[in-house]
């Protein structure tokens, strides 16, 4: 197009596609999965992030910033999830914490066995050292028993209710949050883990992982029953259970989490790919057009020939499909994107998503939503009409297709023309005019028009400084974009580095706790068995130590131990929160840095919007110029084009063409005039000569004649102008010269214009009287302390002085206010409003509240209720304490309000608790009060009171509510 | 805004800890005292401990002897007694010296967790001013 409109991709845009790119592979992602946690919100935030981290972990050697593009995304993603790994692990260990497996004297205690049964802790402790579950601690042997309790075969029904519900679980595969643990698991240390087992994948190759896993846990499961009924005892039922079957459960438990995070890890690379292909793109193509089906996954696939369980649960799905067809028909297959599609309230939220996402463009949207209101239902494969071609019906022709990929790879659903053709794309903000809307450069209006040629040659300008304009604006953004990532790749640095040094001490730290108790315990073990040798040694019989005093060792053990392990792991914990520090900290320095970046892009949209408008303004004078031309051009005698350059060229072309007519005529005027006279002087000098001649004839005649030189001066005086001739014509060429020093000059230094003039000027009259309402909507107030000197005893026009500026003053007169005046009225108001608050002080009343009464005429009963209620029966004698009304106002209480007389003393205590706002309401006349609402004018309000006749006292109340509305009363 | 160090941590009135760094030196070498400390009155109290086992076992024998009752369960059964109440005297002070342990570990903690902060805090101005300075001399160029 030959003004460039419409090919060019503003800032706006690009910036929405940069955003579209970034942010669509993660958001399809966790949308998908319906996982969108604050952890997904952090890593989704923080991809700038991950680039500095990246540069300054692994590029950090290199002089050069830039990363090969090809490895850009995948080590951001790569550090991603790296990211999301390691802080789901830190989560893990968190909540393992919080829910201990190895907490057996509180598992002992909810299953019912006696505190008391010390023999129990011994042997649990001492088996449990055995199994490994207490770190780098001997114990002496189990001691075993003959008999099972029932309150442990409880537990050992727990435990296999548990190992089945963790093998169905694992054989169902995702999603686990579907289905309901048994009630025992958190006593068995397992609730902790299922949240880990909750972000299991979805693909086959997790369900095929997942199965073997769960395999495994179900045959440890039996295992370890077996086990300890095998022991049959309570010691080997500890043992087994507490420290090897849930060992192992735990360890099933890891390996199962570990497979479902690789499993995750392949399902993101796989819907990675995926996306890299557009097939998101034409997975919602698929569903805007209705059609759910040809998606592809299919959750029925996804764990069929796995085993014979998950066989039955494809087999009952799919019967659940035969029996209920229409529900099979209109259910999205089990891809969580389209089932998010699916899920969203209508087809217009899912084209509006479609929109949201850049997938489709405005025209698109548009035209689906026609699709819609005329009575269809979204269809992005088909027209919006039917086609007419030379009579005959060509059904409804499609009117959407694929864009190529654009540099970014994306490709997006465009409209196309009627004709087939795409459609052209709009132009930029603020691209009026001309619009070229064919699509082979074909102008609507004829080329050889040397007006509109004008015209778009004027557009053609002032597009290519919008342009300009806006490559500067972006390029300043960019430029700005790339200090603050830097920016904030220091400050990434920095806090990595940080936090690996607080890591490596956190380390030091508790290694050396982990190395003294785990000192301690080999010591307390060595003490025991030394302490039981002695014993032996003495000729204590073994049994002996077991029944009678094993339950205090065993205590003395089991204390030791269940003390020093949760020292050891809360100082662990504390390890890994102070790591977790490190994700928040990059958190808030993404917050901090996309501020920045914020603030730094709505200044660059700010300066867009106005290259934006000034080139609209630009192109209506353009056009206004052209229309003008257009018209005036014929009248004066001119090229409409010249017309119109003059225009924008600030030339008054008219007027100089006026002025040049005016100057030829002047010149043939004083030509003419010239010649007249001359003519004039031949017509007098012949005559003069005949009349000379005749007189010559005559002197010679009759007085001897005139000598020679006589006539000669004569006949020069005769052939020459008079002086008022010349000084006529001196004055016509030297105002030709100056008018053409004039347009000489006005060519070479454009003026503004009469109007341009008028309007600065108008500009800066409105300016002035601006300040000047502001200042008098501020209240008038002279910078100096009001005083005599200056407002009651000084003119007015000298307080007007000290006021406003003369320009405002200026300004103020011009908008037609009366200045005098108005200084007088506020000089009055000044005196009367020092006289009323030293009135008002005196009477020890609010301000406002004299001024009301006075605006309402019953200032003098105020005054008269004040010299009752305040000076007693003489002026001046004060009484201390005399009784003042005060109206308790409506509460949830008192609903009506009562009216009581309290002591003068304890009325403003009473005031101030009840009317809490009353004293820093600020007061505008005017303000609040019931006439306010269209109810009553305030003289109105006064008749009112009147009529009911109300009495001084109820005056003064009825004064105080009007004013405080808000307070009731 | 000009950096200013004085608001990031800095002490100047104290020569000991103007910096975040001395003060974390200074609370570890403190720790670390404490803990040495701790590690030799645990091991004085297990020593006496010990000391009074050894010489209660022979005291209980005596007086089963002196009754003529050596032999009997019951001096077993005093004597078990005895070494389990030395044993509930040994565990707790095991306890009480990790307990103390761990008081310092978390003395430890705190005092690198609040130099991590005050760096943090550091790093973080200066970079925001950094950000905010370099948009605004960009802008100004341009």
């Amino acid at each position: 197009m030959a003004n460039g409109n419409g090919t060019r991709i503003t800032l706006e845009q690009r910036r929405a596609k940069a955003r579209a790119e970034e942010l669509a592979n993660k958001q399809a992602k966790d949308l998908a999965a319906n996982n969108y946690t604050f952890l997904d919100m952090e890593a989704e935030k923080s991809n700038l992030q991950d680039i500095e981290d990246y540069f300054w972990n692994v590029g950090k050697n290199s002089s050069n910033l830039n990363f090969p593009d090809n490895s850009l995304t995948k080590s951001i993603n790569q550090t991603v999830e790296e990211n999301k790994l390691k802080q789901a692990d830190l989560e893990a260990r968190l909540a393992a914490y919080q829910n201990p497996s190895y907490d057996r004297l509180a598992q002992l205690r909810g299953r019912g066995m006696s505190l008391g049964d010390a023999k129990s802790y011994l042997s649990a402790e001492q088996a449990a050292q055995a199994a490994g579950a207490r770190r780098q601690t001997s114990a002496t042997a189990p001691v075993p028993s003959t008999q099972i309790q029932p309150s442990n075969q409880k537990a050992l029904d727990d435990a296999a209710t548990y190992a089945a519900y963790l093998a169905a679980q694992k054989a169902a595969g995702p999603p686990t949050s579907q289905r309901t643990p048994p009630t025992n698991t958190r006593a068995l240390g397992g609730s902790g883990r299922l949240n880990t087992q909750q972000q299991a994948g979805q693909t086959a190759e997790s369900a095929k992982a997942t199965s073997a896993t769960a395999q495994q846990a179900i045959a440890d499961a039996y295992a370890a029953m077996d086990a300890a009924k095998t022991g049959n005892t309570a010691a080997n039922y500890i043992a087994n259970m507490s420290a090897d079957d849930q060992m192992r459960m735990i360890l099933a438990q890891d390996e199962y989490a570990q497979a479902a995070a690789a499993s995750e890890a392949q399902r993101l690379a796989n819907e990675e790919a995926r996306l890299g292909q557009g097939n998101v793109d034409e997975a919602l193509l698929a569903v805007l057009a209705g059609n759910y089906g040809t998606t592809p996954e299919s959750a029925a696939t996804t764990v069929a020939g796995d085993t014979a369980g998950i066989a039955d649960a494809a087999q009952a799905e799919a019967a659940a499909a035969v029996a209920d067809p229409a529900a099979s028909a209109v259910s999205p297959p089990d891809n969580a994107f389209l089932s998010m599609l699916a899920g969203l309230e209508s087809d217009d939220a899912r084209a509006q998503y479609g929109f949201d996402k850049g997938i489709i463009n405005a025209d698109v949207l548009a035209a689906l939503r026609a699709q819609e209101a005329a009575g269809g239902t979204m269809n992005i494969n088909l027209g919006a009409t039917d086609v007419d071609v030379e009579g005959v019906s060509a059904g409804q022709k499609a009117i959407f297709k694929w864009t190529e990929p654009d540099e970014t790879g994306k490709r997006t659903i465009v409209m196309l023309s009627d004709d087939g053709k795409k459609k052209k794309d709009d132009p930029p903000l603020g691209v009026t005019g001309i619009i070229d809307e064919s699509e082979d450069e074909e102008t609507i209006l004829a080329d050889d028009d040397p007006e509109i040629n004008y015209l778009n040659d004027q557009t053609d300008i002032i597009t290519e400084a919008y342009n300009d304009r806006i490559d500067a604006i972006e390029a300043a953004v960019e430029d700005g974009r790339i200090d603050i990532n830097l920016a904030q790749g220091v400050f990434n640095a920095a806090k990595d580095k940080l936090f690996d040094d607080m890591a490596e001490l956190s380390k030091i730290t508790y290694d050396e706790v982990n190395e003294t108790f785990s000192f301690n315990t080999e010591q307390r073990a060595t003490d025991v068995q030394s302490m039981l040798d002695l014993l032996a040694g003495q000729g204590v019989e073994q049994n002996l130590i077991q029944d009678v005093i094993g339950g205090d060792i065993g205590m003395n053990l089991a204390g030791y131990g269940e003390e020093t392990d949760a020292m050891r792991d809360f100082s662990e914990m504390l390890n890994i929160i102070g790591q977790q520090g490190r994700g928040e900290a990059g958190m808030l320095g993404n917050y901090m840095f996309d501020s920045y970046r914020q603030d730094l892009e709505t200044t660059g949209r700010n300066m867009e919007l106005q290259a934006a408008m000034q080139q609209l303004a630009e192109q209506q004078a353009a056009a206004e110029q052209n229309l003008q031309s257009s018209i005036l051009g014929p009248y004066f005698g001119l090229d409409p084009q010249t017309m119109m350059a003059g225009m924008g060229a600030g030339v008054d072309v008219a007027g100089v063409s006026e002025n040049r007519a005016v100057r030829e005529q002047a010149a043939e005027d004083a030509m003419a005039m010239l010649l007249a006279q001359q003519q004039f002087a031949t017509g007098e000098r012949e005559a003069g000569q005949t009349f000379q001649t005749g007189e010559r004839t005559g002197a010679e005649t009759f007085a001897g004649g005139q000598n020679y030189q006589n006539n000669v001066w004569d006949y020069l005086t005769d052939q020459t102008m008079n002086p008022y001739q010349s000084g006529m014509l001196g004055v016509a060429q030297q105002g030709q010269q100056m008018d053409t020093m004039s347009t000489l000059m006005d060519l070479m230094n454009p003026q503004p214009t009469a109007a341009e003039t008028t309007a600065a000027n108008a500009q800066a009259q409105m300016t002035a009287l601006d300040s000047a309402l502001a200042k008098m909507r501020a209240g008038d107030t002279p910078a100096q302390a009001p005083s005599p000197a200056n407002n009651w005893m000084g003119s007015p026009a000298v307080a007007a002085q000290d006021i406003y500026t003369g320009e405002e003053i200026m300004a103020m007169q011009g908008a037609g206010m009366d200045v005098g005046q108005m200084m007088l009225n506020q000089n009055t108001a000044q005196a009367e409003m020092q006289n009323m608050g030293s009135f008002a002080q005196a009477m020890d009343i609010p301000l406002e509240t004299l001024m009301g009464a006075q605006s309402l005429g019953v200032l003098d009963d105020l005054v008269e209720d004040f010299q009752f209620y305040r000076m007693g029966e003489g002026l001046g004698a004060l009484p201390t304490d005399s009784l003042v009304p005060f109206q308790y106002p409506p509460s949830p209480e008192n609903p009506a309000g009562t009216t009581t007389m309290l002591k003068l003393s304890e009325w403003m205590d009473q005031y101030q608790l009840y009317y809490p706002d009353a004293d820093n309401k600020d007061f505008q006349l005017g303000e609040g009060g019931p006439w306010l609402k269209g109810e009553m004018d305030p003289a109105e309000w006064f008749e009112l009171g009147t009529l009911m006749d109300l009495d001084a006292e109820s005056m003064q109340d009825f004064l105080r509510s009007v004013y405080y509305p808000s307070l009731g009363g | 805004m000009a950096y200013n160090p004085l608001s990031s941590g800095f002490n100047v009135q104290d020569p000991y800890g103007i910096s975040p760094s001395q003060r974390l030196k200074t609370a570890l070498n403190k720790t670390t005292m404490d803990r040495r400390n701790v590690g030799t009155g645990y091991d004085r109290q297990r020593y006496d401990i010990g000391q009074a086992q050894k010489a209660a076992v022979p005291q209980i024998g005596e007086r089963f002897i002196s009754r003529g009752i050596y032999d009997s369960g019951l001096r077993k059964k005093a004597l078990a007694q005895q070494l389990a109440a030395f044993d509930r005297a040994r565990s707790e002070a095991a306890t009480a010296q990790n307990r103390a342990i761990l008081d310092l570990a978390l003395q430890d903690l705190a005092a690198q967790g609040q130099f991590t902060g005050e760096r943090l805090q550091r790093a973080t101005d200066a970079s925001s001013v950094r950000a905010a300075k370099a948009a605004e001399i960009r802008e100004a160029m341009s």
